[in-house]
C-alpha cells in the first residue's frame, strides 16, 4: 500500500510541477516515485497477506508480483515519452502524471478483494487513458481513438456494473471471500442471475485484454494513439487486466469451472485465430502490433482457461516476455517513422545495412515474439503449453501451436524484411535514452530467455 | 576458508576465461597481438592458480558445492545452475587450465603473424570457458551445455582458417560426427531421467542405489552415453573426424584434439561410473570397442607420413586404451592415462608444431630427417614424449599402462596379451616418426633447410614444462610394488569406489617385465628398420598389399561415403523434389492461399463503425450466455 501511496503522491507532485513551470524535474520525480515503490515492494514485502480499508484491497504475492511488471515497463515507457513529446513539452508533466494513475490504477485491478474495488481500479486504469489516446488534440486519428475507446470503455463499464450488480443481488457482498463462500456453499446450483453477473464481469474483462469477439476497438484504437500511449496500452493496461481477471476467477468462481474455463476456452480459440490470421496480412507495422497484441492475448487466455495455481507465474512470466518485446517493438516503430515518415512493413527494407544496432534489436525482438529459444518469448509459449497439456486441454494446446506457426510467419517477415538488403533508409539518429531502454530490454528477454528460474527467483519470494 | 569465499573462487575459475572471451570480442581491433595473448594467457593461468588453491580446500572437504540459482523447472524436472568441485573434477580443472595455459603461452610464438591471432585467442578462451563448464557441472545437464560448448569452439578451430574449402569440409564433418553422437546421448539422458527421475549427479547416484537396478533400462541408458562418449572421444566407427581435425592449427590440435575435449567422453563415463558398473554388458561392449579402436587406429598409424596424422591416430589409439581401462573396470587406470597423455601429447603435438613452425609448414615426414642438430631443444623435448607414449619406464607412460594391463590380467591374460599388443603398435610407429624426422639424412628443399631455425623461447618454455610432466607424471600413481602408495586412486576413492585387486607380487613383477623387454623388442627393430638402414617411407604410389589398406585407412572414409553420405544424398534429394517441391509445397501454399482469404473476408468486419462495434459486443455477450447456458 505505500507503494502506492508514494506513486501517488508522485502523480500529484508531477502536477504541481507542471504547474510551477519546473518541468525539468516532472521526469526524475516520477522515475524516483516507481523505483521507490519497487524498492519498498521488492524489500519491505514479506511474502504475507496485507489485508486493508475493511478488506477491500489485498496485497499479497500475486499483486506484488504484477506491480513490480507494470512498474518496470511504465518505468521504460516514461523514459521513452519524454523524448516522444519533446515537442509538446508544455503537458509533459501532465501526460506523466496520468501515466502514474493509470499505472496505480493498475495496481488496485491486480489487488481487489472487493467488486467495489475492482470497478475502481479499471476506472482509475481507463479514464486516464481516453485522455492519453486523444492527447494528440491537432491529429484527428487521435482524437477519434480517445473517442472511440471511451464509447466503447463506458460501454464495457456496463457491462461491469451490471455484472456486478446482479451478483451483490445473488451473493448479498461486494466482498470476493463472502462470495466465494456463496459460490463454495451451492456447488452446480448457482442462481442463473448469479452466473449471468459472472459472466458479464467477464466479458467486461474481455473487453479490456482486447479478446475475440470484444477486440474490435483494439486496431483502431491502437493506431490511432500516440504510439508511447498505445505501448502503454498493449503492454501495462493489458498486463493490468489479465491480473484482474486471474484474482476475480481465482477469488471468487474458481470450483464453478463451467462458468469461465469452458468460456475461456472458445474465447482463447476464437481470439487465437481471428488474431493470428488478421495480423498475417497487415502491411502497417502499428497495426501489426495491434493484432499481434490481441493474437497473444488469446495465448494468455489459453493459460487462464486452465488455470491452476502454478499457472501465476506462468501468466506473469509471459506478459513480462510479451510486455518487454512489444515495448522495444514500438519504440522501434516510432523511431523509424518520426524520422522517416516510414510506417510500413515493407518499408523497413534496408534498415540493417546502416543501422545494426536497430535492426540487432528488431530481430531480438520478432524472434522472441515469434517465440524462438532461447528468448523470453520461448519459455513464456512453453510453459502455458506444458501447463495447459497438464489440464489437459490438448485441443487447445494443437490449435495454440498452429495458430503460433502462424505467428511465426508475420514476425519473422518483419525481421527479414529489417534484415534484407536495400538502401531506402538513411542512418537513423537514436536518442541516448532510447538506446538504454532497448539495450535493457533485449538484456532482460536474453537472460529470462537463459534462466526461466531467475524470474520466478525474483518474484516469488 | 569461509563458504563465500569458496564459492567466490569456484564461480571465479570458469568466470575469468569467459571474460577474456568477452574483452576479446568487444575490443576486437583495439588491442595488439602481445596484449592480446598475454591477457588470454594470463586469464587461463589465473583460473589454474585458484583451481590450485580449491585443490587446497579439499584435502579437508570431501566435496565443494556452489548453487548459483535454479536455471530452469518444469513439471519434475529442475535443472539447478550449480557447481560440484570434488576430487575428480579437481582432477580435471588443473589439467585443463594447467596445460591449457601452457598452450596458450605456446600459442603467443606459434600464432605470431597471423592474422586472425585475436580472434584465435578469443576461441581458446571461450573453449577453456565451456570445457571447465562441463567438468565442473553438478548435473548432466550444464555438463551437456559444456560438451556442445566444446563442440563448437572445435568447430571454429578446426575451421580456423577459413579459407582453404578443405578445412572447412573438416569442420563440418567434426561437427557432424559429433551430432551423431550428442543425439544419442541425449536419448540417453531422457531415458535416464525417465529412470532415476532426476538429472543431477549426486540424485542420480542416489536414486540408482534407491531403486530396484532394471538391467535393460541400465544397459539402454549406458550404452546410449557410450555411443555420446564415442563421438566425442573418437572411438569406432565415430573417429574418422579427428584424423581430419588436424587441419586446425597445431596448439588446438593439442589441447583440443588431445589433451582436453576428446577426454570428456572418458570423464562423463567415469562420472557416471556407479550407473556403468550396474551395466556389465555395457562394459563389456566398452571393452571391446576400446581395444578394437586401440589396435585400429595403431595400425593406421604405422603407414601415415603427415606428422600430425600420425599423432591423431595415436591419440584415437590412446583414447581406445582408456576405454579399454574403463570396460574392465579400472576407472582410475583410465583417468591416470588420461593425465599423463594430456600431458605426453600435448607435448609431442606442440613439438611437432615445433618443427612444422621450423621448417615453414612442412607436415610430410619424408620431407623432413636429420632435424636432431638443427633444432635441439625440440628433438630433446621429443624424444622424451617418444619415451614415455611408448612405455618406457620409469616415464610417466609406463606406469598408467600398466596400471591399465594389470587390471585387464585380472579379467583375463589373453586381454593382457591384446593390450599389450597395442601398445606395441603405440612404440612402433612412435619410433618411426622419431627417427624419420629426427635422424637419418636431411631430404627437404634446399630453400626450406635454409630457413629451418629452432623455435623462440616462448614456444620452447612450455615445450620443457610440459617434458618435465611428461616424464615424472607417473609419480602421482605409482603401484605398491615400487613402494608408492597408488596416491590418485586413493584421492579418487570418493568419487570412484575403491576396488584394489591383489595380485601375487612375483606375478606383477613377471609382467612388467615380459612387457618392457616386449617393449625393448620392438623399439630394436624399428630402430634397426628407421634409424640404422634410414629407411624412408616410400611414395604413396609405390604402397603395396595391406600397407596400402593401411595408408588408406582401411578406407572407412570411402566405405561411409558409399553405405552412409550417398543413399543419404539420394533419400535427401527425394524427400526435396518429391515431397517437399510438390507435396509439401503444395500444401503450405495451399493453407497460404487459404488464411489470405480468411484474411481478406475478416478483415471487411473491421469497419471503424463504432455502432457496429457496439453491436457486436452486445451480440458477443449474448453467444458467451447461450454457450453457458447449451453446454
Amino acid at each position: 500500500m505505500t507503494s502506492v501511496i508514494v506513486l501517488a503522491a508522485a502523480g500529484i507532485a508531477s502536477m504541481f510541477v507542471g504547474v510551477f513551470n519546473i518541468k525539468r524535474l516532472a521526469l526524475p520525480l516520477v522515475l524516483l516515485a516507481c523505483l521507490a515503490a519497487l524498492g519498498i515492494i521488492m524489500f519491505h514485502y514479506n511474502g504475507g497477506y496485507e489485508s486493508l480499508m475493511n478488506n477491500m484491497l489485498a496485497f499479497d504475492a500475486f499483486s506484488y508480483g504484477f506491480s513490480v511488471v507494470m512498474i518496470l515497463i511504465t518505468m521504460g515507457i516514461l523514459v521513452i515519452s519524454n523524448f516522444y513529446y519533446r515537442n509538446n513539452v508544455e503537458h509533459l508533466s501532465d501526460i506523466y502524471a496520468l501515466f502514474i494513475f493509470s499505472l496505480i490504477g493498475g495496481i488496485l485491478l491486480c489487488s481487489y478483494n472487493s467488486l467495489v474495488m475492482l470497478f475502481l481500479g479499471i476506472e482509475i486504469l481507463s479514464i486516464p487513458l481516453y485522455i492519453l489516446a486523444a492527447s494528440n488534440r491537432k491529429n484527428l486519428f487521435s482524437n477519434e481513438a480517445g473517442l472511440k475507446y471511451f464509447l466503447m470503455g463506458s460501454f464495457a463499464s456496463c457491462f461491469l456494473l451490471l455484472g456486478i450488480t446482479f451478483i451483490y443481488g445473488t451473493a448479498n457482498s461486494f466482498d470476493m471471500n463472502v462470495i466465494a463462500q456463496y459460490v463454495n456453499a451451492n456447488p452446480g446450483n448457482l442462481s442463473p442471475l448469479f452466473i449471468t453477473g459472472a459472466v458479464l464481469i467477464l466479458g467486461s474483462f474481455i473487453f479490456k485484454v482486447s479478446a475475440v469477439p470484444f477486440h474490435f476497438w483494439a486496431p483502431d484504437v491502437y493506431q490511432g494513439s500516440p504510439t508511447v500511449i498505445t505501448a502503454f496500452m498493449a503492454t501495462v493496461v493489458k498486463t493490468a487486466a489479465f491480473g484482474g481477471l486471474i484474482r476475480f476467477i481465482s477469488g471468487t468462481i474458481f470450483p464453478e469451472t463451467a462458468i469461465w474455463s469452458d468460456v475461456l476456452n472458445v474465447i482463447a480459440i476464437l481470439t487465437l485465430i481471428v488474431g493470428n490470421i488478421l495480423a498475417l496480412y497487415q502491411t502497417n507495422l502499428k497495426r501489426l502490433l495491434a493484432y499481434s497484441g490481441i493474437a497473444n492475448a488469446g495465448y494468455i487466455l489459453v493459460a487462464v482457461a486452465t488455470l491452476r495455481e502454478e499457472t501465476f507465474g506462468y501468466v506473469l512470466y509471459y506478459l513480462t516476455a510479451y510486455g518487454v518485446g512489444s515495448m522495444i517493438a514500438f519504440t522501434i516503430y516510432f523511431i523509424v517513422k518520426d524520422q522517416t515518415g516510414i510506417d510500413s512493413i515493407a518499408g523497413l527494407k534496408g534498415l540493417f545495412s546502416k543501422n545494426k544496432f536497430l535492426a540487432a534489436v528488431l530481430a531480438f525482438t520478432m524472434l522472441s515474439l515469434a517465440g524462438i529459444p532461447p528468448l523470453a518469448g520461448f519459455f513464456g509459449k512453453y510453459a502455458i503449453f506444458v501447463n495447459a497439456i497438464n489440464a489437459n486441454a490438448i485441443w487447445l494446446v494443437i490449435i495454440a501451436i498452429l495458430t503460433s506457426l502462424i505467428g511465426v510467419y508475420y514476425y519473422l517477415r518483419v525481421m527479414t524484411t529489417a534484415m534484407s538488403a536495400g538502401d531506402d533508409i538513411p542512418k537513423l539518429d537514436i536518442h541516448l535514452s532510447y538506446k538504454i531502454v532497448l539495450t535493457l530490454g533485449v538484456i532482460i528477454l536474453l537472460t529470462l530467455g537463459v534462466v526461466p528460474d531467475l524470474f520466478n527467483n525474483l518474484i516469488s519470494k | 576458508m569461509s563458504q563465500n569465499t569458496l564459492n567466490i573462487i569456484t564461480l571465479l575459475i570458469p568466470a575469468l576465461p569467459l571474460l577474456g572471451f568477452f574483452i576479446h570480442i568487444f575490443f576486437k581491433n583495439k588491442i595488439s597481438e602481445k596484449l592480446a595473448g598475454i591477457h588470454a594467457s594470463m586469464w587461463v593461468a589465473l583460473s589454474f592458480v585458484l583451481s590450485l588453491v580449491l585443490f587446497n580446500q579439499l584435502q579437508s572437504v570431501e566435496v565443494i558445492h556452489v548453487q548459483l540459482c535454479n536455471w530452469f523447472s518444469v513439471g519434475g524436472l529442475t535443472i539447478p545452475f550449480a557447481f560440484q568441485i570434488d576430487h575428480l573434477s579437481i582432477i580435471m580443472m588443473m589439467v585443463i587450465t594447467g596445460v591449457g595455459s601452457l598452450i596458450h603461452v605456446y600459442s603467443i610464438g606459434y600464432m605470431h603473424g597471423d592474422e586472425g591471432f585475436n580472434r584465435f585467442f578469443s576461441y581458446l578462451n571461450l573453449f577453456i570457458f565451456f570445457m571447465l563448464t562441463l567438468v565442473m557441472a553438478n548435473n548432466y545437464i550444464l555438463m551437456f551445455v559444456g560438451w556442445e560448448g566444446v563442440g563448437l569452439c572445435s568447430y571454429l578451430l578446426i575451421g580456423f582458417w577459413y579459407k582453404n574449402q578443405e578445412y572447412n569440409k573438416a569442420a563440418n564433418k567434426a561437427f557432424i560426427m559429433n551430432r551423431i553422437g550428442d543425439l544419442a546421448m541425449l536419448f540417453g539422458l531422457f531415458l535416464l531421467f525417465q529412470y532415476a527421475g532426476t538429472l543431477t549427479f549426486d540424485g542420480v547416484n542416489e536414486s540408482v542405489s534407491r531403486i530396484v537396478p532394471d538391467e535393460n533400462m541400465l544397459t539402454a541408458i549406458t550404452i546410449l552415453l557410450f555411443i555420446g562418449a564415442c563421438g566425442k572421444s573418437a572411438q569406432l566407427p565415430l573417429y574418422t573426424w579427428l584424423p581430419d581435425a588436424m587441419a586446425g592449427p597445431t596448439p588446438v590440435s593439442a589441447l583440443i584434439h588431445a589433451a582436453t575435449m576428446v577426454t570428456a567422453g572418458i570423464y562423463m563415463i567415469v562420472r557416471s561410473n556407479l550407473l556403468f558398473s550396474l551395466a556389465p554388458f555395457t562394459l563389456e561392449i566398452i571393452m571391446v570397442v576400446g581395444i578394437v579402436t586401440a589396435i585400429f587406429a595403431g595400425s593406421i598409424a604405422l603407414k601415415q607420413n603427415d606428422i600430425k596424422k600420425v599423432l591423431a591416430y595415436s591419440t584415437v589409439s590412446q583414447l581406445g586404451l582408456m576405454f579399454f581401462a574403463i570396460g574392465v573396470g579400472a576407472y582410475e587406470a583410465a583417468m591416470f592415462h588420461l593425465i599423463t597423455h594430456a600431458f605426453f601429447k600435448a607435448l609431442l603435438f606442440l613439438s611437432a608444431g615445433s618443427v612444422i613452425h621450423g621448417l615453414g609448414g612442412e607436415q610430410d615426414i619424408r620431407k623432413m630427417g636429420g632435424l636432431d642438430k638443427r633444432m635441439k631443444i625440440t628433438h630433446w623435448v621429443f624424444g622424451f614424449g617418444v619415451l614415455a607414449i611408448m612405455a618406457v619406464p620409469p616415464f610417466s607412460g609406463f606406469f598408467s599402462k600398466d596400471s591399465i594391463l594389470i587390471a585387464a590380467y585380472h579379467i583375463s591374460p589373453v586381454l593382457w596379451v591384446i593390450g599389450l599388443f597395442a601398445g606395441l603398435l603405440t612404440v612402433y610407429y612412435m619410433m618411426r616418426v622419431y627417427a624419420v624426422v629426427f635422424r637419418g639424412d636431411e631430404r627437404m628443399s634446399a630453400e626450406v633447410s635454409k630457413h629451418i631455425h629452432e623455435s623462440p623461447r616462448v614456444i620452447t618454455t612450455p615445450l620443457i614444462v610440459l617434458t618435465v610432466l611428461a616424464i615424472f607424471g607417473g609419480l602421482l600413481n605409482i603401484p605398491h610394488l615400487f613402494g608408492g602408495n597408488k596416491m590418485m586412486m586413493h584421492y579418487l576413492s570418493p568419487v570412484v569406489p575403491m576396488d584394489e585387486k591383489h595380485m601375487a607380487m612375483n606375478t606383477e613383477i613377471m609382467l612388467m617385465i615380459i612387457a618392457s623387454v616386449a617393449i625393448f623388442l620392438t623399439i630394436y627393430f624399428a630402430h634397426l628398420k628407421y634409424k640404422i638402414k634410414k629407411t624412408v617411407p616410400e611414395a604413396d604410389a609405390q604402397i603395396t598389399g595391406f600397407g596400402k589398406v593401411l595408408n588408406h585407412k582401411y578406407y572407412i572414409d570411402e566405405l561411409y561415403n558409399a553405405i552412409v553420405v550417398k543413399p543419404l544424398n539420394m533419400f535427401g534429394n527425394f524427400l526435396y523434389k518429391i515431397i517437399d517441391l510438390q507435396v509439401i509445397d503444395g500444401f503450405v501454399n495451399g493453407t497460404a492461399r487459404f488464411s489470405a482469404y480468411c484474411s481478406s473476408q475478416l478483415k471487411n468486419i473491421q469497419t471503424g463503425a463504432v455502432s457496429f462495434y457496439l453491436f457486436a459486443m452486445a451480440l458477443g455477450m449474448v453467444g458467451i450466455l447461450l454457450l453457458i447456458i447449451l453446454m
